[in-house]
Order: C-alpha cells, then structure tokens, then sequence
C-alpha cells in the first residue's frame, strides 16, 4: 500500500522535476510530458479509488519519514486518504488534465510557456500533498506551496504593473493563513503534547481533550478558520480573488475558479473532527459563510467585467459551502464542492465568448430597461458592492496601516542609530543567555522575550517602511531572524541545535540574497531603491531565480531547515504565553510580505516607462 | 505644436487630448484606423519621432530587431546602399552613417520627454494620484457604461453621466467619495478650469496637465470620447462626454488630496513648479534618422523585389470566352484564393472591389431589434435591407445565463449544470464542435431568407428600406466600370463576398470584411448580384454603355476565410445554369483546398508534411476550438496594394501580402473611377496597414498585448484584470509574426491622372504627400515606374536590376 500511495506523490514530483530540463522552446515536449503525466495520474487515481472502494473504503493512514526528531518534538510526514481526499483528488486531477491539454494550444507562442507549465506541475504537486496530508506538519508543506504557485501564476505577465501587484497582494492574504496554520500547530502541540494525526482526531482520547479544553480549541478553531476563510476568498478576504485573474485565462480557470480557492473548504473538512462538538465554532463559521455568500451575491451583481463576476460568485457559493460544512452535511459540501469548481472553470474558459454571445442576445433582443424607482437603500446596497463593502479598505486597515505605523515611527531615528540601538539589546539578550540563565527570575527571562520580539517587530516595520535601498531592507529582515531567535533562547533556552536548524537556513538564504542585491547594484551602477519596480528579471534570469529562492528561504519557506525551525521555535513558547506567540506569529506574516515585497520590486514590474505604469510609488 | 499657452482654452484643450485618444468603438464594431491619426498631417516620420517624445511609444522596431533583419536576408545590402547613397552624396558621410546603422546604441529606453507637470503635482502634495484614482474612476465609468455584464444597473436609466452621479450621491447613504465635502462642490457641477484652479493653480500648466492626466488611461478616455461622438457604438444608450468624465476624475484628485491635506488646502504657485516651461523637447536627431532609414531598407527590399518582378511588356491577351468571372473583395486574403482558382480553372477571371460591392446601407436580421452597418466606417448610409422570413434558431447556453451568478438558483447550477461543464469541457478540449457561443460567418444571413432589396415606399428610422431602380444602376454600373467588366460577360458571374469564423474571441469582428465594417459580406454580395441581375437595371445599365447578356446570370457567395469555404446564395439559380455552377463549384472547392494548403505554412502547429485535405480540416478546426487564439492570421504582413489589370500582378508571388482592386486603365481615361477607388483604398487599407504597423511596433500602446489573460469588460471593451484600463488596439496573436511596412500602392495610370485626383482631394494627398502610404505608378503604355516623392512622381529605377546590371557589365 505505501508504495502505491507514494507512487500518487512522486509522480507529480517527478514530472516537475523532469519539466525543468527540457529546453523551453520544445513547446510540444513540455505539453506532452505535462498532459502525459496527468493523463497517467488520471488513469491511477481512478484505478486507485476503485480499488479503495472496493476495499471498504477504510480511511488509510501512511507515516512516512521525520525530517526532524528530538525528545519533544517530532516532524515528520504523514499522509492520509479518505472519501474527501477522493472526491478533491479526483476533481483535481481531471480538471488539471483538461486544462493542461487546453493550454498546449492556447499558450503557443507565448513568453512563458515552459514558465507556466513548470508553475502548474508545481501547483499540482502543491496540491496532491495538501489534500493527501495527514497531519498538520504535512499540510503545512503543501499549502506554502500553493501560495507559492499561485503568487507566480498572477504574476505570470511579470513585467506588467498591475499583476505584479495584484500577486504580492494575494501573498500577503495567503501569508496570513499560512501563519493561522501555524498557529495552529503550536497550540496543537501544547493542547494535545504530539503531532497530531488526522486520522486521529476521531479517536476518543482526542475528542475528550477538544472538549476538556473550549478555550484552546475555540482558539484553534478560530485559527483554522481564518486560514480558510483567506485560502477561499470569504469574507472579509474576498476582494483579492477577481484580482487574482491576472494570468492566462486557463490558470486563472483551474485556480480561482476551481481547485486552489476550495482548498479553504477542504481545510475545514478536514478538521471538523476538532470543532464539531463546538456550538458557537459551527455558528461562528456559519456566519462567515453567510456572510460571504450575502456580500458575494450582491458583489456579483454590480460587476463590470465577466471575470470579476465569477469570480464573487465563486466565492459566494463557497461561503454556501462553507456553511453546509458547519452544519454537518459533508455529502452536500462535497457535491458542491464539485459542481461550483466545474462549473467557474468551464465559465472562465469560456468567459472570452460572453462578447460574442451576449452581445447577439442584446442585438436580438434588446429591450430597454423599464424606468424603475430606485430606493434610497437598493441605491445603498449597490453603492456598498460597488465599493466591494469596503473589503480592500478593511485589509488595509487591519494589516498594513498599523504596520505602517510602526514603521513611520522606526523611520523617526537614522538608520545607523536604530541598527545600534538593537544591536546593543541583542548583545544584551546575549550575554543574558551566556550568563544569566538559571540565576535570573524566570519573569524577566520571559519579559525580555517579549522586549526583543517586539524588537524584531520593529525591525520588520522599519524594513516595510525603508523604501531606499533594498539591500538596507535585506539585511533587515535577516537581522529580524537573529533577534528572534534570541527571543525564544531566553525565553526557553533555545539549544544550540535548534539555534543551527533555525538560523542556518537565514545565513544561507541572506547570504546568497544579499550577495546577489549586491552584484545587481554593481551592474547597474545604481541604488535599487524599493520606492519602485525595477523590472531586473528582464535582463538577470537566473539571478532572480536565485534570488526567489533565497527570498523564499528567508521566510521560512519548506526549501530549508529554517521551516523547521520556525515551528521548533513556536515550540518553545509555552501555552500561557499569548502575547509572545501573537508577535512571532505577526513577525512570520510581515517578514514575508515584505521579503516577496522586495522580490517584485526589485526584479518584476514594469520595465515599460509609460504614463500607465507608476514608477514611484509614494503611498497615500 | 505646442502645449503652452497664456491662457487655458477649455475646448482647443479638449480637442487637442481627443485627437490623441485612440478611437476605438466597441468591439462589435472592429474598424481599423490609424493609431497616429493624432499626427497624420505631419510626414510619418516626423509623426513617429514625435508620437515617441509625447507618448512615449515606440513606433520603430528596435535597432536590434532591424538588425537581425538584415542578417537573415529580410533587409537587403543593396536596397539600404541605395538608401543611404541617396541621403549622402559624399561617401564619408555614407560609411559614417552606415557605421552608425550598425553600431549605434540607442541611449535611452523610450519614454515620454518632457518633464512632467502632473509628476510635478503629485510630489507637491505628497500623493500618488493614480494608484488613488484609478480603481474608483474605472469602477465608477465602467458601471455606468456597462451593456449587460452586471446584473443590476446602479445608475438611473437614460440619465446624463454627471446627473447620475449626482442623483446617485444624494440618493445613496454612502458617498462616491472620501470626503463629504468633495461631495457637496460635486453638486456645484464645478467647471474643468474651476477644478484645475484648485488642484493644479498654475493657469500655464493647465493643458499640459489634463494632457498627462487623460494619458494615464488612453482606452478609458479614448472609449468615453467615441461614446460621445457616436453614441450609436451602443445598443443601450449612454450620455457621457470626455468633460465630464474629467470633471469626475479631478473631483477625485481633490478628494484624495483633501483627505490628506484638508478641505482648505492650498494649490502650488508657479514658485513651487519650477522648469516646467517646456513641454516638447526634441531629441538628438541622429537616432531617428537611423531608424527611418533601417524602415525604409526593410520595406523597400520588398518592395524593390516586387517592382522589379513586374512584366516590362503586357501580351496582347486574346479575347476568350469565359467559363465563369468571380468578383472578390480587395481583401488580402481573397489574393491567394484567385490565384488558385485561376490556376484550376484558367478558363475564369477574378477581379477584386472594396468588399461591400458599392452597396451601403444598414442590415437588420430576421428578429433583430438592431440594425448594423454594412459598408466601409465613414459612410453614412441612407438605406436599411432587412432579412425576411427565415428565424436562425440561437442555440442558448445555460453557462452565460444569470441564473449561475443569483443565490439560490446559483447553488442548484452548481450542482446540476456544474457537472455537465465538466463533460462540455472535455469533449470541447479533445473534439472540437459547433457551440452556441460561436461565430459563424455564414450564420450572418440565412441562405433561404429573402432580402428587403426593392424600395416599395417603405421606411424606418429616417432610412429608405431598399433601393430604386435608379440608385441601384448607379451602383452596379459604378462597381462594374471600376473594375473593368464593362463587356465580354461570362454566363455566370459569382460576386464574393467574405467574413470569418471563430469562438472564444472577442476580436471576432476584426477578422471579418473591412469594407463591411468588420461584418461578413454575405448581404452586400446577395445585393449586389439582385441588383444586376434585376432587367429593369440591366436595361438602365444599357441605357449606360453596359450591356449585360440575358443569359448571364449574378450568383452570390460567401468565402468563410477561416475555414476555406464557400457557400453560393444559389436558390434563384436558372434550371439551365445549375449543371455548369456545380462544375465551376468543384474548381472553387479545389482552389479552396490549395489555398488552405497554402496558408497552413504559417501556422508553425501544423505538420506540413500532411496532405492538403488534412490540413483544410485543421485549419476548418481553428474556427472551432475554444482555445485557438489565432483562428487564422487576418492581415498579417499586408504590405501592397495593386490597382490594376490582371496582368500587372498575375506572375507575382504576392504571399497574401496584398490589397487587388481590379481597374482598366484604358476604360478610365478621365480618372472617375480611379478616385473612386481610392478614396475608398487609402484610408481602409491604410488604417488596416497603420494600425498593424503600430500594434506591432508597440504592443503595449498602440496593441492590446497578448490576448490570453484579457477579460472581457461591459460587453464593449476587453481590459487585463479587473482595475486596469482598457485596451484598445490589436492583441499580439493578431500580428506577432508582421512584418511592419507601409502600404505601397502600385497604380497602373499614367502619373498626370493620379496626380490631378489627388490635387483635387487634400485628404488623399495628405495620405500620399506624408508617406503614411507609398505611392508608384505603371505608366499604361511605357510600363514605367514612377515613383512619389516629395510633390510628385520621378522615375524608379529597381534597385535589384540596377546591380545584376551593374554584376553582368
């Protein structure tokens, strides 16, 4: 059996990794092996199911290998498949199939070709691991990926401003659910003292804890839930997936349409074992559905463009599922499921043809429009979706301005003194942990956790504010690990292992970074500033691989140890340590934001200079 | 020209951003125009200099480009000597400037060179204006033009843009704006210069800055400016002008600074904008003269080849009987298919007209509330032919209806219809197959339909419907002493009309007749032929000096030029003629298939080991694939047009690189109909050629970029996204593999009579005179080649025979 199960995760591995050798203008090699590959993953994950079917239909549990072991803790890899990884397999992968044998003909010639089929492999692989995972560690590998495809699939036409935007903007909702996951995890950890299975969470020991404990598990629940509610575009998230439809129609079809925006929905299926015996969780998620499907609908309603209007009605229907999810009715969520996700795809393929056809509907049969009384409250309410009910000013407000905030007033002191000033606090929670461990009261041990994690905040904020040099906010973010990591020494003496696991993916990965911001800004022969899109990918390729790559590891991402040890370090924060746990985990979302900031700065964009393209892009 | 004035002139400022605005109609309208239409009466190269300083588009292919031109052949030796010998006599200069062809490197990317007010303004109050107006601006005018994309309209009906904002604002508990104070001096219905007062304060920079401001969104602003001047681009009418959509846009500009800034804020002086004087400056010259050489050298080597290919002596043709004659629009495409047909059938001639076969008027199907024109853009017909009787049954597709996107009924879909997409999905991605959304060139009219031709006293909405005997004389006689058919009528005469077929493109109309106003000529050729086949207007014709035998009949059809079919509008067909039409059908059907042999060559995806019958059914198949981005290639590399006989172009090898337009110099001796068709050639083709010049040489600007990612806005314009502006223009699978050259006309007439037509119309001359089309001549009778240059013809010696000449002594 597990070899037939890691056959169903290699093959998708194997074929992305096989992509990357072909010389990219054998267009039709790269569709073959794509559509092949597919097609026999089709032929297997039917062949799969049947057999499984057959069997029982016994949810199956594989462990796989640990990646990383210690008396506490314990990561390592787990898969698991029952009937809602079946039905998300097989949805996934004949749509995937479709689109990737549509795309042969409709990518021809196209910049990018062997790009956007590298990119959907990459997702695919993403997502066979997300849905096939079983445990939380597993799923978290899967879903980084995602969010990484996806980033690369909106911004497929790189050197346009607007898409380049849009795709750091729906990184930066993504990176908030990445990090409820995360948060997850870490009260999971302390809630139940193992990495937890999710061919587990039926298991009467388990359910006797979750309901021990309503506070953590409403704490969980919540964490769970706002890592859905980002991934399928619900409320108050929903206004990054019309803009999501930046790439070639086909990826925005198999993406926003179908599989990536119901991974949401999958999550929560997938967890209800947690929150089912908790009233006010399912009312909770109910309500965000409802919601969702309310402002959805009535979005929808007011949309110009044929893809913005699938797209909210896509959402709307996943609040619906959503919902139905809450109320215990798995079968219905999944026929939904199902249904939504075929549907918004095919109607996103075909979303070209509403010109042809609509416009023949009208020539036919045009009447106009009967003069009607509009109310003051419908004139309101269509006021309200047209402004998409303020759900882009929201974001704003709760992510970005009081990030700004803080980063305007680390902006109020130069530079060389701010740097001086924490590293002398670093030096200090240095010699306090060479020194003073065991001697000092555990409470200032803790309070100057707490000191130099805020700390390190700062040093994210100023870096999202600093927009003059890049290779400044660089080392910035780097300094911000390093201070981190200190935090949590003191906090629960941190061994020098762990401090190797975590730190050593940072030096890697800032080291090659800020060599390669070092070079470019050599070559160039000029400052590159972060105040605008410098478009660099054009002429340095493979440098801006490279440094994708090292932006990556710098946040934490499943390609070095330092993803390790970002949940080595949330281990090490007690389960009474709220505020300590709150700012790590904010340090995790904006380190990120601001690290792939930099990447799309710095090497996509616009390198047309035009009146279309704001070049600087001083900020209200 | 220039941009700086004392005094602010409201309308001279408004026209003059006008003229730069592309002036594209919605996409069912699909007319070609020029892209530089802004600077035609300036020399094109002069025009393209400047484009480059004001818009910063690029409007050459880059040195690069020329470069690798000219080492793969495309750009021959020769011709660019010859070039650059004619600029320089002295040889120091020449080698300096060939040196320069070669190596110089251009200094900076192309961008806009002036400084910039609006730049200027923003950094005065601290405020990236764009990223703050943009999205609410777009939102707001795409909402209010919206034809049937959204389900509910926020606006009132019939309502004003300005009015509606206002009544929106004052019957809505929210505000379009930030500030309630922006809202309150909206109600004023403030005026531009009012506005500007208070944002910009300097009167001096006024022009400059709503120049930039409207620059910033040329597909928002150039679609509202063509709203307002043909309202009728529209089927649901809207009333918005260029003015007010400023008005709006700089009301928001003073929200957003006032939210920073406060209601009183204060507008700069002219202390705080200094060195913004000058708006135009003009670069170093070098650079363009170096490109406008390299353009010349690449369209002069074919031309050059094509100059030097023609006959030096016409054989006296004998006159023979004709099997059948076949009448083709001037269109590129239809070249090749004459070409094949004379092959296979030599006993036939073909002769090429404007597409609309001289027939304008609007067309209204069987059931259509609508009408639509059908006849080149700046006619304005008087006429309306209606289609009788015959209903095309729609095929309906639930996956556009609304019910998907309401609450409830949008669950039920999902889970009922959802998964039928999955199964159309697939079958559409493996089989392609007829679909409800499809265009069908032949669906334009239905073949057993009758045709409201005949005036009978009728009339609708101030057009006549159908024509008098009079009227239709004039225009078969027009057509036929145009084209030189005036005697020797063969017992069938096919008029042939032509449109396109495709799916999932919102581009349909511009593959379709450009004289037809981007529709199939399937009405006009059924017209056309009733008419000359009607024996009162034969015997006016008569009356005329045309005298068409009884026994010739006028047959129409349809050439699907993306599938390489035809269908014959044949039911009327004399019993007698039916065994010879179904003959002469199979030589049309095996023209048919060499032509599409032909044409696969360029489609890289097709095998071309394949035989021709494989390849017709690919490329049949293009028409019908829901992911085909290039049913067919349209007008790529058009570069000629040809006015003459037969025999000027039979022996070339043209590769669908040119306009044929039939004329008999000799039966034209005073030049009437040549004007005719050049008043109707130059600016079709011309715009045709300039805008895939332009689109090719800036696909961000002037073209659409790829088509792949557009989205398809309000069911009039296509944009990128959803908060982008919108993109006028030609997307890049239109005219990627373009090789961008001017039209050269090549009119067989002696010079004295093309000059006095064109000293008689200044819209040709300005055409001719400026170089936005090149024009030579044949002389009739000592077959010379004349060439126009500055204000007159001079002798054209083909450079090519020049040097085998010079090779051979």
């Amino acid at each position: 059996m597990s070899t037939l199960i890691h056959l169903i995760i290699l093959i998708p591995l194997l074929s992305f990794l096989s992509l990357l050798f072909i010389p990219k203008h054998k267009e039709k090699a790269i569709g073959n092996l794509a559509l092949m590959s597919l097609g026999i993953q089709l032929l297997y994950a039917l062949a799969f199911t049947g057999f499984w079917l057959f069997n029982g239909a016994v949810p199956i549990n594989l462990r796989d290998i640990s990646l990383f072991e210690e008396p506490n803790f314990d990561f390592y890899i787990d898969f698991f498949f029952d009937r809602i990884t079946a039905v998300f397999l097989l949805t996934g992968v004949l749509l995937t199939f479709v689109v990737v044998a549509y795309s042969r003909l409709y990518m021809h010639k196209e910049e990018g070709f062997k790009r956007f089929y590298s990119t959907i492999l990459f997702f695919w692989f993403a997502y066979v691991i997300t849905i096939w995972s079983g445990n939380f560690g597993t799923l978290f590998i899967g879903w980084e990926f995602l969010g990484l495809s996806s980033f690369l699939l909106i911004a497929f036409y790189r050197t346009r401003y607007l898409p380049v935007k849009n795709a750091v903007k729906v990184f930066s909702v993504y990176r908030i659910g990445d990090i409820g996951l995360l948060m997850t995890i870490w009260a999971g950890h302390h809630l139940l003292h193992q990495n937890v299975l999710f061919a587990q969470l039926h298991m009467d020991l388990i359910t006797h804890i979750l309901t021990e404990h309503a506070g953590a598990t409403l704490f969980i629940s919540m964490m769970i839930l706002i890592t859905a509610l980002a991934k399928s575009a619900q409320w108050p998230f929903a206004s990054w997936l019309p803009r999501a439809m930046e790439g070639p129609t086909p990826s925005s079809a198999i993406f926003y349409g179908a599989l990536s925006v119901h991974l949401g929905a999958f999550l929560l299926l997938r967890t209800h074992p947690i929150w089912e015996n908790h009233i006010w969780v399912r009312g909770i998620i109910s309500a965000f559905g409802l919601i969702t499907f309310i402002v959805g609908n009535y979005t929808a309603r007011v949309q110009s463009t044929i893809k913005g209007k699938i797209a909210y009605s896509s959402s709307a229907q996943i609040g619906l599922i959503f919902t139905e999810i809450a109320l215990g009715l798995e079968v219905l969520a999944l026929i939904h499921f199902m249904g939504n996700a075929f549907l918004r795809s095919y109607q996103l393929l075909i979303s070209p043809s509403v010109a042809t056809y609509q416009i023949r509907e009208q020539f036919y049969n045009y009447q106009k429009p009967v003069k009607a009384n509009i109310s003051k409250w419908s004139t309101t309410i269509n006021m309200l979706s047209l402004k998409e009910w303020n759900m882009e000013k929201m974001q704003y407000f709760m992510l970005f301005n009081p990030l700004k905030k803080l980063g305007k007033l680390t902006m109020a002191l130069n530079l060389w003194v701010y740097v001086g000033m924490v590293f002398l606090l670093y030096v200090l929670g240095f010699l306090i942990a060479q020194h003073g461990f065991g001697t000092l009261d555990r409470v200032i041990e803790q309070s100057a956790a707490l000191v130099l994690s805020f700390v390190a905040l700062t040093l994210v904020a100023r870096a999202y504010a600093d927009k003059s040099n890049a290779k400044v906010t660089w080392l910035l973010l780097v300094a911000v690990h390093f201070v981190l990591d200190m935090a949590i020494t003191l906090n629960h003496h941190l061994n020098w292992v762990e401090t190797t696991v975590y730190l050593s993916g940072i030096v890697i990965s800032g080291g090659i970074g800020f060599a390669i911001l070092y070079y470019l800004e050599r070559k160039t022969r000029a400052t590159i500033a972060l105040s605008r899109y410098s478009g660099l990918v054009n002429k340095y390729k493979y440098l801006a691989f490279a440094f994708l790559l090292a932006a990556l590891g710098l946040s934490g991402f499943p390609i070095t140890t330092t993803f390790l040890g970002e949940d080595l370090l949330l281990s090490h924060i007690e389960d009474s340590q709220w505020l300590l746990a709150t700012l790590v985990a904010l340090i995790f979302i904006f380190n990120g934001i601001v690290i792939i900031r930099i990447y799309a700065r710095v090497f996509l964009g616009s390198q047309e200079k035009n009146f279309n393209s704001p070049n600087h892009l001083t900020t209200l | 020209m220039t941009l700086n004035h004392d005094r602010f002139e409201e309308n001279e400022a408004l026209s003059l951003i006008k003229h730069f605005l592309p002036a594209q109609a919605a996409i069912k309208d699909f007319v070609h125009h020029n892209p530089l239409h802004a600077l035609q009466q300036e020399h094109f190269h002069d025009a393209c200099r400047q484009a480059s300083l004001w818009l910063g588009a690029k409007t050459y292919l880059s040195f690069e480009e020329y470069r690798k031109l000219y080492f793969n052949g495309k750009i021959s030796k020769d011709v660019l000597q010859h070039i650059v010998e004619r600029k320089y006599s002295d040889v120091a200069q020449q080698e300096q400037l060939l040196f320069q062809l070669f190596n110089y490197k251009d200094p900076s990317e192309i961008q806009p060179n002036f400084a910039s007010v609006r730049a200027a303004i923003e950094k005065f109050y601290g405020i990236n204006l764009r990223k703050y107006i943009q999205p609410r601006l777009y939102r707001i005018v795409a909402s209010y033009l919206d034809q049937g994309i959204h389900l509910e309209n926020i606006f009132p009906q019939e309502m004003d843009f300005f009015d509606a904002l206002i009544f929106l604002e004052s019957n809505s508990k929210l505000s379009l704006f930030e500030n309630r104070e922006t809202s309150k001096l909206m109600a004023q219905k403030p005026s531009i210069p009012a506005m500007l007062e208070k944002i910009v304060g300097v009167d001096a920079h006024f022009t400059q800055y709503l120049f930039e401001q409207q620059m910033t969104h040329p597909g928002w602003s150039g679609f509202v400016a063509v709203v307002e001047s043909t309202p009728k681009t529209l089927i649901e009418p809207k009333k918005i002008s260029l003015s007010e959509m400023i008005i709006f846009e700089l009301l928001l500009e003073w929200d957003a600074i006032s939210g920073v800034h406060g209601n009183e804020f204060r507008a700069p002086q002219a202390s705080d904008l200094p060195g913004y004087t000058h708006f135009l400056q003009d670069e170093p010259h070098e650079k363009w003269v170096l490109l406008s050489i390299w353009q010349e050298a690449l369209e002069w080597t074919y031309f050059d080849r094509i100059l030097g290919n023609l006959p030096k002596k016409l054989a006296v043709e004998s006159v023979q009987e004709k099997d059948f004659q076949a009448v083709f629009c001037i269109d590129d495409r239809c070249v090749s298919l004459r070409k094949h047909l004379a092959a296979v059938h030599p006993k036939s001639t073909s002769y090429g007209t404007p597409g609309f076969f001289g027939v304008e008027f609007y067309y209204q199907p069987y059931g259509a509330q609508q009408y639509t024109k059908s006849c080149p853009d700046p006619v304005n017909p008087n006429y309306l032919i209606r289609e009788l009787g015959q209903k095309k049954a729609h095929k309906r597709d639930a996956h556009f209806s609304n019910y998907s996107h309401s609450p409830v009924l949008g669950m039920v879909t999902s889970m009922t219809l959802g998964f039928w997409s999955i199964i159309k999905l697939a079958l559409g991605t493996f089989k392609p197959a007829d679909h409800a959304f499809a265009i069908r060139a032949t669906n334009h009219v239905h073949p057993n339909a009758d045709l409201t031709i005949d005036y009978t006293g009728e009339s609708a909405d101030g057009l006549q419907i159908g024509f008098t005997v009079e009227e239709m004389t004039t225009r078969v006689f027009n057509v036929l002493k145009s084209i030189g058919l005036t005697e020797n009528f063969a017992p069938i005469v096919y008029i042939v009309g032509h449109g396109a077929s495709s799916v999932n493109n919102p581009y349909y109309a511009g593959y379709d007749c450009g004289a037809c106003c981007g529709r199939p000529g399937s009405v006009n050729a059924r017209a056309f032929s009733y008419m000359a086949n009607k024996p009162e207007v034969r015997k006016a014709l008569n009356a005329r000096g045309i005298k068409i035998p009884e026994q010739t009949v006028f047959v129409a059809a349809l050439h699907d030029t993306t599938c390489d079919e035809i269908v014959y509008f044949d039911k009327d067909l004399p019993a007698e003629k039916r065994d010879a039409h179904a003959l002469y059908k199979t030589s049309f059907k095996e023209a048919l298939l060499r032509n599409a042999d032909e044409r696969a060559n360029r489609f890289d995806l097709i095998d071309q080991e394949l035989g021709a019958h494989k390849k017709h059914q690919l490329l049949a198949e293009k028409s019908k694939s829901l992911f085909e981005p290039r049913p067919e290639w349209n007008h790529t590399d058009n570069a000629l047009c040809i006015v003459g006989m037969p025999a000027v172009f039979e022996h070339l090898d043209l590769d669908k690189r040119a306009f044929l337009n039939s004329y008999d110099p000799s039966k034209d001796p005073d030049g009437s109909s040549l004007k005719m068709i050049l008043s109707a050639a130059i600016p079709v083709c011309g715009g045709i050629n300039l805008e895939y010049f332009f689109s090719r040489t800036d696909q961000q600007k002037y073209g659409a970029g790829t088509k792949l990612p557009h989205n398809v806005l309000g069911l009039f314009a296509v944009t990128n996204g959803v908060e982008d502006d919108l993109r006028p223009g030609l997307p890049s699978q239109m005219i990627e593999i373009h090789e961008p050259s001017r039209l050269l006309f090549i009119i067989e007439q002696k010079t004295s009579i093309i000059l006095e037509i064109l000293h008689e119309h200044p819209k040709l001359m300005e055409w001719v005179r400026n170089q936005w089309v090149l024009f030579t001549a044949i002389d009739p009778e000592t077959r010379k080649i004349y060439r126009f240059q500055g204000d007159g013809f001079e002798l054209y010696e083909p450079v090519a025979l020049h040097t085998e000449k010079s090779v051979a002594l």
